[in-house]
């Protein structure tokens, strides 16, 4: 993974000290809150409903073993012994005291890990496939790209005070596991008609208030002229995006007005204008930014392991969690594992210190060091031997880590909602921990298949639920907490915004639902191997939204 | 009536104002209000800036229990979370649950 060079350090120190200089003075009565504000977001520091949150940037969701050792004991030390990660990629930590901040921030830069451009109207941390330089999918393994994005956007002057908040998303495989298609830009590495890298750019997707899937507004740009592009698509952005009312500001906003043709036109005008004076990025740096993504020494092994494959047809419980949390490997013999951080009852994305540890070392002993963080609030061990994968499961089960429902229906994607945050309108995780109790049983939850659950507290839709099979949205009716039913989005190569359905359901009676949609779905589709996005698209949402609101199985 | 509530500077925590110069940190200590004179006293608050954060008014009822649309949100902030009851604060069963049968006690894994 990539290493901190001398320009990396320098600048993380600088930052550090720049903020504890400005904690301090907030502390002493010299700054206001008024002028401290927009500092602390800068640096990732929220204050929520019950004390500070520290929002960690985790470029494109890859760390190793010692920086999540180190979250652990951040966790452990300032934090109440746990941290929650997100469906950007990222971990917060919930009880932070503003005064811990610049220690905090110090320990993050041990470990060349900051929580700068987490927040505020800046190009925010990549994200990516996390899967990345591992899935049998993939054509290239688009982190380089991500880190030439990390290197080329942090403190960019021109991007530092955009209209909003712009996300930037990359996937180098067939199979979009990046959403790429809802974010402010979705990057598609792909082969080009010769063969070499080109991109395949969305630009102006979005959820929130107003979801739109982001439409293609330039196919087979060539790799090498990515940042001078994108530069260019900011440059529209920041120069004709709305500054005058915040819930108009996003690019999505701006593309959906001036239609994406013309949007698209503009953004190629400005880049065959740049192109002439910003030359594409040197060929050496990308070589030597791809140097820290090189495969690990991968051993040559049959492509199923015959001691795999005998303990897993000895351990039904071991064959159980592989059918749901392996992913193919681009190397034989080898696979990437899931870890779902979606115990029955738990909260979605909470992982303890000790549970850091214990995946930290599971990483070093199993995975050649490496973890991933998903944006469906998981953690990935992306190069795993066949031959180690019982030990490694037993390991995880002794940990109380191995739940084998990735991608089943109580892998539920949920924002901190009411619970947590200043903005909620509603509480998501305990709808989350309802549902999931619901479908408790792990041999019926296989037997549904991939269903996927995103639930928000607010319109600003942190829990995705725009994007969600089954999307659900809490909001504030006169005091009470209910929620909307959304059914058919989905966030991959063929994404969607879900459509609502009816009105909202008090919150005691969303389980029930839920499973009158499911025991509808499983009425009516084909066979096992039609999923439930599959069946509904095929019928129309109509059975399934009579299922939800009328009662009728 | 009205409370006044901020976020305490140093912590983050909710604190609720309790009278000229005082901040506590617990919803049963806050100073009731007459809505008439709720401005000013929130000037008053407000200008404690080196303790407290975002001070704003809540409604309450007679006995200084946040009403109407507050109700939820302010027991959180006074309560802790509703779903892990470890990193919250004291008497979290008074929170309402969110669902019939989630007892708010129990332990997430």
């Amino acid at each position: 993974m990539y290493r901190y060079d001398e320009f990396d350090e320098t600048l993380v120190r600088e930052r550090r000290l720049q903020f504890a200089d400005q904690v301090a003075r907030r502390l002493s009565g010299e700054l206001t809150e008024d002028q401290f504000k927009p500092l602390r977001l800068m640096n990732g520091l929220y204050l929520q409903l019950h004390a500070y949150m520290l929002r960690v940037a985790i470029p494109y969701g890859v760390l190793n073993s010692v920086q999540l050792r180190a979250l652990a004991g951040i966790a452990r030390r300032w934090d109440k012994d746990y941290g929650h990660f997100t469906t950007r990629q990222n971990i917060q930590f919930n009880w932070i005291r503003l005064g811990d901040v610049p220690e905090i921030l110090e320990a993050l830069a041990g470990v060349e890990m900051h929580a700068m451009q987490t927040s505020g109207n800046c190009i925010r941390n990549v994200t990516a496939d996390h899967f990345a330089g591992a899935a049998a999918d993939e054509f290239l393994d688009p982190r380089p790209y991500a880190e030439l994005i990390r290197q080329w956007s942090t403190l960019h002057p021109e991007f530092s005070f955009l209209p909003r908040k712009f996300k930037i998303a990359v996937t180098g495989a067939s199979h979009d596991r990046a959403a790429v298609q809802l974010h402010d830009i979705g990057l598609h590495l792909k082969p080009g008609r010769d063969g070499s890298p080109v991109f395949a750019v969305f630009i102006g997707g979005g959820m929130g208030r107003t979801p739109f899937v982001g439409p293609l507004i330039r196919d087979e740009l060539p790799a090498d002229a990515l940042l001078v592009y994108l530069e260019a698509a900011l440059r529209v952005y920041n120069r004709h995006g709305r500054r005058d009312n915040l819930y108009k500001s996003r690019i999505k906003i701006l593309v959906s007005a001036l239609g994406a043709d013309r949007f698209s036109a503009e953004v190629e005008a400005e880049y065959q204008a740049m192109r002439t004076e910003s030359p594409p990025f040197p060929p050496e740096e990308l070589a030597r930014i791809r140097h820290y993504f090189a495969a690990p020494p991968f051993e040559t092994l049959p492509a199923d392991d015959p001691e795999f494959q005998a303990l897993r047809a000895r351990s039904a419980a071991f064959d159980r969690f592989c059918r749901t949390n392996l992913h193919p490997h681009q190397q034989p013999g080898y696979a990437s594992v899931t870890i779902a951080l979606k115990p029955i009852g738990g909260v979605p994305g909470d992982c303890s210190a000790a549970e850091m540890e214990a995946i930290a070392t599971l990483a070093a002993l199993y995975s050649f060091d490496e973890i991933r963080v998903t944006h469906e609030q998981n953690l990935v061990l992306p190069h795993v031997r066949e031959a180690d994968l019982f030990a490694l499961w037993e390991a995880l089960h002794a940990a109380g880590l191995a739940t084998p429902n990735a991608g089943l229906i109580s892998d539920i994607i949920a924002c901190p909602g009411l619970d947590y945050c200043d903005l909620a309108n509603a509480r998501s995780i305990p709808i989350a921990q309802a549902i999931a109790e619901r479908f408790a049983d792990m041999d019926a939850a296989l037997a549904i298949g991939e269903v996927k659950i995103k639930i928000s507290g607010c319109i600003n839709a942190c829990g995705h639920h725009h994007a969600g099979h089954i999307g659900i949205l809490g909001v504030d009716k006169q005091g009470e907490e209910f929620y909307q039913i959304q059914l058919g989005g989905r966030a991959d190569e063929q994404a969607r915004i879900g459509t609502i359905t009816g009105k909202g359901l008090p919150g005691p009676e969303i389980p029930d639902a839920i499973e009158r949609v499911i025991d509808r779905y499983l009425a009516l589709r084909l066979d096992s191997d039609e999923r439930f996005i599959d069946a509904l698209e095929r019928l129309g949402r109509t059975p399934f939204e009579e299922a939800l609101h009328h009662g009728a199985a | 009536m009205k409370i006044i509530t901020a976020n305490s500077l140093l912590t983050g925590a909710p604190i609720y104002w309790a009278g000229t110069g005082r901040w506590s940190a617990e919803l049963s200590e806050a100073l009731t209000i007459d809505p008439a004179d709720a401005e000013s006293a929130l000037q008053q608050a407000s200008a404690q800036s080196e303790i407290a954060v975002n001070a704003y008014l809540v409604a309450v009822e007679a006995r200084g229990a946040p009403v109407k649309r507050e109700a939820l949100r302010e027991a959180i902030r006074a309560h802790g979370p509703t779903i892990r009851p470890d990193p919250g604060r004291p008497d979290p069963g008074r929170v309402p649950a969110c669902l019939p049968d989630q007892s708010p006690d129990q332990s997430p894994e």
